[in-house]
This record gives structure tokens, sequence and C-alpha cells, in this order.
């Protein structure tokens, strides 16, 4: 009966370049480790018949370079199925290529004692030490009277996690066996974020387990022979009490690797991402980074619990094969660099999100590392770079250039382009009320848009132009929203004269070439503005509008 | 070719989709409501005037993502009347009610949404673009005779005499992205949810800024200030419980951030019994929301009308003493249940379950659950970002499975 119950049309992609590169180690990955996490991976790509170096970071000490793992002297460069590193093993120096990087480091389990100022001592230690004593059967620090307990202090300054407070649960269910026992636990706020740990913690209060909270008086701590007693107003019945533990045990903060930087700062915008691979914008989820090939795993991304972070390395094995097996090119059109107009000037290699553009007598920019966001396009001082068809890669020059915008038929419309990961999104539940009196243009990126088509839709016969980009912080290309606000502000400026030669932080002039020729009388009559949306803001848009439509109104 | 079968096209069951096909693996997506996006589709973004990372934009992202993608068929209005389990994987017994609309047909003029005499019955999809009929708000529905849309469509893309058909379905593997279950704060009488004007739940409060309606008060009307209480229907052994839900201390502050930042004017506090790490730079967070939040660490003991009409709250002090406190409007940060009656419907082994952690729970080792995979909020609560996460991870599983499968080996 010709039902078309699969109501949502597809439209067709075209599939090209199964083979990263030409001269591509895609075979060849290499994870950066130091610990299981990094074991781990290399033992499952090694199964799937990989080429796996498993390193340890960049060398920082002598005592580094008796390991046996060979050790990286310095950053990792380049792009997927051709990255670079160098290494030292045996005492040699070596550099090799790699199709995959994988940053597997262990967590950095920052000790608090200074925190608390408190001095470890026997019967003064930290959470992994006292899990360690018991997993190796040592025994603990002699108990003085009848009774033995046991301190801990969990999250009393600064902020804790989930994963600690069940390696206080852990230490405390394990710790049953020991004849007249008595935990205390000295928190802020429990961490009972994660699978089962409420369950067990109301279990060991009703075994016994005293929890106290502090809100702003926190206890503090006296020196008393090799341990300390702890002075405290019980938080319930506001009276003063002192406790003398037989042993005394701190969180730790669980931070990410402290190399990241070192040895990943190459390849990723790290001072945006800081202090983790992956950058803020939600956009890059699972193990994905801004940058294709390079993958980060559990504590590079900020994951510290045992079970997301094998999670992690199931999903990296999977990533890799992923695109070992389908990779696959979506995309109809890619920039292109015109080695004829190229100046090295190097700002596409500085401003690119996804670290895609290198450089050697003009501009690279690598094919399977671009993710399209056209950022590069907008911002080349020279107009070198276009995009151009995809099958017309090999040996393109600009004279491919595909002509998308036609501000033909916009008299007395508003221009609206549209950013296709968000404000293209939220506009089509509501076109069918501005179908007739907008011409929309979705684009990858608002970063993508160049000063060149502003100023040709301004010039057009349109009433005014509205540019939708993602919020600060969640655009796919990192920064593409904001790039784009900066050149819509300096156009602004640049019109209405308030400044006149605005200067930009990297001493460039703001004012955008080709801005001069717009009449100020024509310029006035029209209105320019950017804003920021989601895909799910339908309303912001509207209003957006909505207030252009008052302004035009007003003029 | 192997087909994996992808129940709920919630955040979970989306990226699940997705991420097959680009592993090469075909799927079909089904979902029982006209629109995909489940839970997720029901959150309003948070960004001030930066994105909050709270995720909600996702589905947004994913939903296009899969109309782009070949290989999942996406199957909406479909219910899941039986199943069985086969040599081969499993067969589904389809109810595929339709669409009414012909989506490749309309041309989203929208003179259809305007002479429907049922205000809710024809909506936009914000996906699309496309009109859809809500059939139970439909007058159909009713028994009451209209074809007012039929009539007027310009495009002829409307057909109400369509009848639902039932159709067999062979899958290699099943899926289970069955999400969550808000839980319903009417079961706590005590917060006075559904007697107390004012008193809204979280999602309540979502709906009202995805429908701007916070911006479209009066200066007058504008709330002057909100109570957020937190753990309603988590940490709970008396509703047996005993788990946080993990999402809410991370979305009630962002709504308070959200409000904030709409109204500076506007006094928000915020009950709590431990507030739980949420997002990258916690500290940074926190320490900006409790410059702007008043927290106090105490659970109402009740909530009812107070004297000016207004949701009065009591609770007891630090010291003991017991405060009233009126506020403009209150909101019961609900938690998570497992979506039982899905699950329950879709595989007879898994039974429903109290609580996500249960002992009867689902586990991928036991033979009655072959070539059955569970993602996302079916497995105990989680963010939308480590949904995907989920499903990034449970896609590997699959093609794993489906790869041992094919190459005959017995997968234990």
């Amino acid at each position: 009966m010709g039902l078309k119950l699969n109501s949502y049309i597809k439209k067709s992609i075209t599939i090209t370049k199964p083979k990263l590169t030409e001269d591509s180690q895609e075979q060849r990955v290499l994870v950066v480790g130091g610990d299981w996490i990094g074991e781990e991976i290399a033992s499952r790509l090694q199964k799937i018949g990989l080429d796996v170096t498993l390193s340890a970071a960049i060398a920082t000490s002598d005592a580094d370079l008796n390991q046996s793992a060979p050790l990286l002297t310095g950053p990792i460069d380049g792009q997927i199925g051709q990255f670079q590193a160098t290494f030292i093993e045996s005492d040699n120096h070596t550099s090799k290529p790699f199709g995959f990087v994988i940053a597997a480091q262990p967590a950095k389990a920052k000790e608090r004692f200074n925190l608390y100022g408190l001095k470890q001592s026997q019967r003064v230690i930290t959470v992994s030490k006292l899990l360690a004593l018991i997993n190796e059967g040592q025994p603990l620090p002699e108990r003085v009277g009848e009774w033995y307990h046991i301190a801990f202090i969990d999250d009393l300054i600064g902020d804790s996690e989930p994963t600690v407070l069940s390696q206080f649960v852990d230490c405390i269910e394990r710790l049953k066996s020991i004849d007249k026992l008595q935990a205390y636990v000295f928190t802020r706020h429990l961490k009972v974020a994660g699978p089962h740990l409420e369950d067990r913690y109301r279990k060991l209060r009703e075994n016994g387990v005293i929890f106290f909270k502090f809100d702003n008086n926190l206890p503090t701590f006296e020196t008393q022979s090799d341990s300390y007693r702890i002075l405290f107003e019980e938080p319930l019945l506001k009276q003063d009490f002192e406790l003398t533990p037989d042993l005394l045990v701190i969180d730790e903060e669980l931070r990410p690797p402290e190399d990241l930087k070192e040895t990943f700062g190459q390849l990723v915008p790290f001072e945006i991402s800081e202090p983790y691979l992956q950058t803020e914008s939600p956009r890059f989820n699972s193990v994905l980074t801004s940058k294709a090939g390079v993958f980060a795993v559990g504590p590079t991304r900020g994951i510290y619990d045992r079970q997301s972070i094998i999670q992690d390395i199931e999903t990296v094995e999977f990533q890799v094969k992923k695109i070992l097996d389908h990779s696959k090119d979506s995309r109809s059109l890619a920039p292109v660099v015109d080695k004829s107009k190229c100046a090295v000037c190097l700002t596409c290699v500085r401003l690119c999100p996804h670290g895609a553009i290198s450089f050697s007598d003009s501009a690279i920019i690598s094919v399977p590392s671009c993710q399209n966001c056209g950022i590069c396009i907008a911002e080349c001082p020279m107009g070198a770079i276009a995009y151009s068809q995809i099958n017309q890669l090999v040996g393109a020059n600009t004279s491919n250039i595909v002509k998308e915008f036609n501000f033909e038929d916009c008299a007395g419309k508003i221009v609206l382009f549209l950013c296709s990961r968000s404000a293209a999104q939220a506009f089509k539940s509501i076109e069918f009320i501005y179908k007739d009196d907008v011409v929309v243009f979705e684009v990858n990126c608002a970063g993508s848009l160049q000063t060149k088509t502003i100023l040709d839709a301004l010039n057009s016969q349109a009433s005014a132009v509205l540019v939708g980009g993602c919020f600060k912080g969640n655009c796919a290309s990192v920064y593409g929203n904001i790039l784009c606000d900066n050149r819509i502000q300096s156009i602004n400026q640049a019109i209405t004269g308030l400044e006149s030669n605005p200067v930009g932080e990297s001493g460039k002039s703001l004012i955008p070439a080709g801005a001069a020729t717009l009449q100020r009388q024509e310029a006035k009559a029209k209105v320019l503005r950017f804003v920021q949306t989601a895909g799910n803001t339908p309303e912001v848009l509207m209003r957006a509008i909505s207030s252009i439509s008052q302004e035009l109104s007003d003029l | 070719m192997k087909k994996v079968a992808v129940i709920g096209s919630g955040i979970s069951g989306l990226s699940l989709a997705h991420e097959l096909g680009e592993a090469g693996v075909n799927s079909i997506l089904i979902e029982t409501l006209p629109l995909p996006g489940g839970n997720t589709a029901r959150f309003s973004c948070k960004a001030t005037d930066s994105c909050q990372r709270c995720g909600a934009c996702l589905v947004q992202d994913y939903v296009s993502k899969i109309c782009r993608n070949d290989r999942v068929e996406l199957l909406l209005n479909c219910e899941i009347l039986d199943s069985r389990q086969t040599a081969k994987g499993y067969e589904l017994l389809l109810h595929k009610n339709p669409a009414f609309i012909d989506h490749l047909s309309c041309s989203k003029c929208g003179i259809c949404k305007k002479v429907c005499p049922a205000p809710k019955a024809i909506l936009v999809d914000p996906f699309t673009g496309s009109f859809f009929i809500n059939y139970s708000e439909c007058l159909l529905s009713q028994n009451m005779q209209c074809s007012a849309c039929e009539q007027v469509c310009p495009e002829q893309a409307i057909n109400l005499e369509l009848q639902p058909i039932d159709e067999n379905l062979e899958v290699d593997a099943v899926a289970l992205a069955t999400g969550f279950e808000a839980f319903d704060p009417a079961q706590k009488p005590r917060f006075g949810y559904g007697r107390v004007p004012g008193v809204l739940s979280a999602l309540d409060l979502e709906e009202m800024f995805r429908n701007g309606r916070f911006e479209n008060l009066q200066e007058n009307d504008r709330p002057s200030s909100i109570a957020f209480i937190q753990c309603v229907g988590s940490r709970d052994s008396k509703i047996g419980r005993n788990y946080c839900s993990r999402v809410c201390c991370g979305y009630a502050m962002r709504s308070a951030r959200l409000l904030k930042f709409k109204f500076p004017e506007i006094k928000v506090s915020m009950f709590y019994m431990d507030i739980q790490t949420f997002d990258r730079d916690f500290e940074n967070r926190i320490d900006k929301a409790s410059q702007e939040v008043n927290l106090i660490r105490a659970i109402p003991s009740e909530i009812r009308s107070g004297p000016s009409g207004k949701p009065e709250i009591t609770y007891y002090g630090v010291n003991d003493q017991v405060i009233q406190e009126e506020f403009d409007l209150v909101s019961l940060s609900v938690g998570m249940g497992p979506a039982t009656t899905s699950l329950a419907g879709i595989l007879g082994t898994i039974e429903p379950r109290a609580d996500f952690y249960g002992s009867n729970s689902f586990n991928p080792n036991n033979p009655a659950f072959k070539g059955a995979f569970l993602t996302g909020c079916a497995l105990g609560p989680k963010t939308i970002q480590e949904s995907i996460d989920d499903s990034v991870h449970v896609a590997s599983q699959i093609e794993f499975y489906l790869n041992k499968q094919q190459s005959g080996v017995e997968v234990e």
C-alpha cells in the first residue's frame, strides 16, 4: 500500500579514499603508556595484527633511561598515517613513523598531605598505599589501645570523585577481618555517583563505620608522637571531639598525566583542551581528539574509574580498526591550497583546529586529517585556499573553486548563514514561519565564512545578514565560532567607523580588505549580526531574527 | 548481510546505530514514538553566554548523521509486540503504526497545522522541519470525524486512512537502548508535586526553558526565587533506590546558572545531601556556582502552599532549628529509574527491575542473552556524553560478536 514509514530522507553521499595516504604507515601504532592501560592496549592491537610500539613518556630523569621500554625524546608530530616520533632505546636515538598515536599514560595520583598540613609517616599514609599493603598482605602499624582506630580523610579540601570513595570503601570492606576495628570517614561531600557505591556506603554505615560530613568547621590536626590527634566539632551533635587514630589514611587527587603537553602539544590545541587531550566541546566524545588518528584513553581525558578505562581500551581498538577497515570520506568538497598564491605566512597552520596543515614551500593540507571546517579558507590573507571537488584534489588548483554563494534572489530579505552543526539544525523547525523572508546558506562551520562572502551579502540587495554559529565552547571546530564572531565585530566596526584602524592580537589590521568598497550610506541601511545558538534552540534564532526585523523597521 | 535491531532512539540508540553504520554494520533503529530523540530530546540547551557542556544538542547532531547514514534505517511509530531467540539471532514481531504524513511529499508549508482544530495534534519535527501527526492528540483517536488536514494539504501528502501493519523482522543481534524513566515525584507526596502550585519536576522546568516560557514573562511575573531539591527518587532506600542518579547535581547546577544568567536578580537555593562531581573542571564550576547559589545541606521535610500561595519549604537548619521559607518556584531534581515496561516487553528473559543494579539485571555472559546487548541508561544512570561513550563501546562489542559468528567461532 505504498507506505513510507521510514520518513527520514537519506541524502546520497560520495565514498572515496579507502586508504589514508599513499605512503601511509597505517599498520604501525604508537601507544604512549606507563602502566597496565598502555600494556593492555598494546597487547590487544598486536592480537589484531598491528605493529605496536609501547613507549614510556618523554624521559625526564636518568632513572627513566634505565627502563627497557623505548622512551620518547620529544614531541610527536605529523598527520594520521604519517606521525613521527623520536626515541632513545639502549642509548640509540631513532626516529620512527606511525599511522596512529594512542595516549594512555597513567593518572597522576597527587598526595594531599600538604593540603591538610600533615606529614607522611608509618601511621599516616595515602589510600593507595593502604590498598597496596592490603594486597600484599603486609601488616598494618601496631594498635595502641584495645580498639584499632582507622580514620579516612576524603575530600575535606579541594574536590574528590567516586573513584576515590570506592578506594576507601574497598579498604574498609577488606579490613573487616581485623578484630575490634573502628573506622571513621571525615568528608564534605560523599561522591557516591558510581555503580553500587551508595549501596556499599550504606552497608558500611549499618555495620558501624562512622561518617562525619563537614560544611565549614573543618577538623584540625595536632601532632601526637608518631601520629596526629584530630580535633573536630561533630557536625550533628555540635560537640567537640578528639580522636587519635592508629592509622590515618589520606585521599589523593587524581589528575591527568603531567607530560601531555610535552608529548602531544604539537598534535592537539593543548592550550585550549588543558589539562586533558580532549577539547572542551561536548562534540568530542569517546576517545576522539580534535586530531585525526590521535586517541585519548582514560586519564588523558579525565576518566579514572577502572570500568570506564577498560571501556576506553576496547573502544580505542575499535576506532583504529574502523579507520583501517572502513575509512571513507563522505565529503564532496575539501579545501585546497593554490601554491601560486600561498605566501607561507602560516596563518592556516596556526589556526587549523585539527592540526591538519603543515608546510614546506607552501601550506599542505592533509586530506585525511582535514575535517572540512573551512577556517583556513576564511583566514587565509592571500585568498589562496578554496573548496574544490574532492575527486579533483590531485593536482588541484583553485581553478576548481566551487562557487557556493549566490545573492541574486536576496532583495529585501534577510540572508542567513547557518552553521550546519547548530543554527541550520535549529532553523529546520522554524523554516515554515520564515520561508518567504529569508535566504538560507548552510555552512560547515561559521568559522568558514570569508569576510568577502559576508561583504558580498551586505552589498547585495539583502536587508540584513545574520550568521548563526555554535555557543562558545560547543564548536566542533574548537573555535570557529569565535573567529567568526570576531570577524563580524571587526566588519561592523569598520562599517560604523567606530575605530578607524582596529588592530587584532596578531598586530594585523582588522579592517577587512574590501570593507572600503562599502558605500557608507548603503552599509548603514544594513544590519550584520552574529548569534550563538544550538541545534535545539530555535527560539534563540527566532529572537535574533525578530530583533533584526525590529532594527530594520527602526532604521 | 548482518543486521542489528537497535531498540530505542534516544541518544544511546542514535549514537549506537551511527557507530555501527560507520563500522559497516547495518541496523534498524526502532522507536515507538513519532519522533526520534527519546528522553534527551526533552532536555533544553543550558548554554548561558557559553556552552555548559550538557550535551542536549548532540541528539540533533546524531539525527542529522543518521539521516546521512545509508546503513541505518529508522522506524518510527513502531512497537515491538513479541520477540524470540532463533538460531541466527532474534525474531521480532513489529507493529508499525502509520505516519499519516508522507515526509517525502511534504513541502513543509504548515497549512495543515493552521487548520487543525486540536492544538497539539500536528507538530513540527525539529529534526527535519517536516510535520507529523501526534495521533494521541488527534481527534480521530477520540473517535471523532475530522479530515481537515488531509483536505487542505496542497501536496496530498496526508492519508488518514492508512492502517497499522504487523511484520516479522529477523536480526542477528538486538541492542536495547531503552533508556530510563524519570521518577514520578507524586510518589513522594510530602514534596507537594501536583498539589502545590509552583512545585515543578525538573522535566517541567526543562520544558519551560525549551518553550522559551521564561523569556515571554512580563517583568513582574518573572520568578524572584527558585529552590532546587536534590535526590528526589534517588539515594532513597524507602523506595528501593539505593543509588545516586549521577546526573541531577549537574543538571540542577546548570539550570541554576542558566536562570541566574537570564535573571541576575533571581535568588537560587539548592537543597542537597552531597554534591556530586559533574563534568571536567568541576572545582572551578562549583566555585562559580556556589557564588551564585545558596547551598543548603538539608532535604526538606515538607513543601506546602505558604501564606501567600507560593510553595513554602520546611527544613532543618544547621542548628536544628525549623526553618520555613517561601519560593516562587521549586524544582524537584527527579532521579532515574530503569525503563521497566519496555524492557519486559522486548525480551521476555529480562524481567522488570526495581533498580538498575538489581540482582536479576542483564549479564552479557549469560547464554540466555546471547546476541543481546544493552547500552546507555538501560544499564544505569549516565550523562548524555557517557551514554555516547557507552554506545561507541557497545558498537565495538557487537561488531566483535558478529565477526565471531561469521567465522563460525562460538562466542563465550
